[in-house]
Formats: structure tokens, C-alpha cells, sequence
């Protein structure tokens, strides 16, 4: 639809911080997922997003997710020698995850969410407004 | 003629935003069903090629008039349970529509309003 540009703009940036946010929940859901030595560790996502180019009136047409990126599969080694999945020498593989890193990128996806659903309803009140035009 | 091509295209355009309109409700209604997939309501492509047939002279008023709403099936990727509705996607499409609808409602009125000046002669 071509008709309503900012809504569908803001469309797209909601899809962004939605699977921001989603990315985001799975990592902390995952922030004490234990491994042994021998596996590989959890691997944080992170969100890469990349500009819509316009349709030609020097707009640009929002954002989108391009992809995802991983943390390392090393993660981090903890000794903990009674966990059942710990090695010989009592270590068990942690994942990479910082939880004030992951914290600051919920509140960010969640403020971003919030800002294009602001642009929705400005949008909403201006056509509405621009379709009592002409009407006294 | 009272229902001309003007009429008859708004008349095709408010039955299709209130076909999506409805799909759009269903779709929000089975956000959490097992296997459902999200349906999508296109007027625009059927309207837009009768209307091309007219501008032709290949086509009249009732032709556009005929044209009907095509329901099709969502291909957007399924979560774990088989459905693939998203809140979003369904909230602003509703916004989007009822945006439409107002317009092509806002149309019809001047529309109307138009003719009523004809009919009274002032």
C-alpha cells in the first residue's frame, strides 16, 4: 500500500525492533545455558537492520532486517566441578552473554518499538485530519 | 447515469477494504491456532485492470462493478505451531484500511453531494 507512506514506514521499523526485541529475549533466556567443553557454547544473536532505499521521492522507505550475527561459540569457561556436565577438570562452557549489554538492548528495542508506533498514530490523526478537508 | 464508473469503482473499493477488513479480524481472531495461516484480501489488481479496460473503451461501468476481492494465503515463514499470523503486521493493516475506507467513503460523499447540487439546480 502506497497510499499511507509513514504508516508503512514505520511498519517496517517496527518489524526491525520486534525481532530486535525477540533476538534480545532468546539471549537472556539463554544467558546461563550451560555446555560442556566439548560442545559449543550459546550463541548470542545480534540484530543486523539496513535502510529500504525510497521509491524515487528522495524518501527513504523505512528498515529491514538484513541478518544475524553470532557471538563467539567459545563463550566463556567456568569452573564448576559438580555440574553434571562438567569435564574432567570441573569445567562447563558458558555462553558469551553480557546481561548489562543485554538489558541496555531491551530497553533500546522497546523505546525504538514504542517511537515507531508514536509515528503510527501521528500518521492515523494527519490523514484524518487532511480528509476533513473541504468540509466546514 | 447515476451509476457511472466514478460510483462503480468506489462502490468495488468499499467492498474490498470491508472483505479485508473482515479477513483481517479473522486473522486476529486465530493468532494462536494451531496450522492457521494468515489470509490477504487484493481488490486493487482486478479494480485497476477494469479500470484500464474503461480508459481503453473496452469496458463500461458494470464490468467494473463486477469485479470481486481475491482472498489469498499468507507465504510468510510459520512460527513452531504451523501458524504464521503476526499482531503487528494484522493492527496496521487494519489501521491502514480503516484509513481507506474513510477516504473512499469521503469520496463517495462529494460524490453524492455533486449530484444533489444537479438534481436541485443550484
Amino acid at each position: 500500500m502506497s497510499m499511507f507512506n509513514a504508516i508503512s514506514t514505520a511498519h517496517s521499523g517496527l518489524n526491525v525492533y520486534r525481532t530486535w526485541l525477540d533476538a534480545t529475549s532468546d539471549n537472556i533466556a539463554n544467558a546461563n545455558t550451560v555446555t560442556s567443553t566439548d560442545e559449543e557454547a550459546f550463541q548470542a544473536r545480534r540484530i543486523l537492520a539496513a535502510a529500504v532505499p525510497g521509491n524515487g521521492a528522495g524518501v527513504g522507505g523505512g528498515a529491514r532486517v538484513t541478518g544475524v550475527e553470532f557471538s563467539s561459540p567459545e563463550g566463556r569457561l567456568a569452573y564448576q566441578p559438580d555440574h553434571p556436565l562438567a569435564d574432567e577438570d570441573g569445567m562447563v562452557r558458558t555462553p558469551d552473554i553480557d546481561m548489562s549489554v543485554e538489558m541496555t538492548s531491551l530497553l533500546m528495542a522497546q523505546r525504538g518499538y514504542q517511537a515507531n508506533l508514536a509515528v503510527v498514530e501521528r500518521a492515523r490523526d494527519a490523514y484524518r485530519a487532511a480528509l476533513q478537508l473541504g468540509r466546514s | 447515469m447515476v451509476y457511472d464508473v466514478t460510483t462503480a469503482s468506489l462502490h468495488a473499493a468499499l467492498r474490498g477494504l470491508s472483505a479485508r477488513r473482515g479477513v483481517q479480524a479473522q486473522n486476529i481472531a486465530n493468532v494462536d491456532t494451531a496450522n492457521y495461516l494468515a489470509q490477504r484480501v487484493d481488490f486493487e489488481s482486478a479494480l485497476g485492470s477494469a479500470l484500464d479496460d474503461v480508459n481503453r473503451g473496452s469496458a463500461s461501468a458494470a464490468s467494473v462493478a463486477r469485479t470481486s476481492p481475491q482472498t489469498t494465503t499468507s507465504l510468510d515463514p510459520t512460527r513452531l505451531n504451523g501458524n504464521n499470523v503476526n499482531l503487528d503486521d494484522e493492527f496496521l493493516a487494519q489501521e491502514q484500511t480503516e484509513l481507506a475506507y474513510s477516504t473512499v467513503i469521503e469520496a463517495m460523499s462529494a460524490k453524492f453531494r455533486l449530484m444533489r447540487t444537479a438534481i436541485k439546480g443550484q
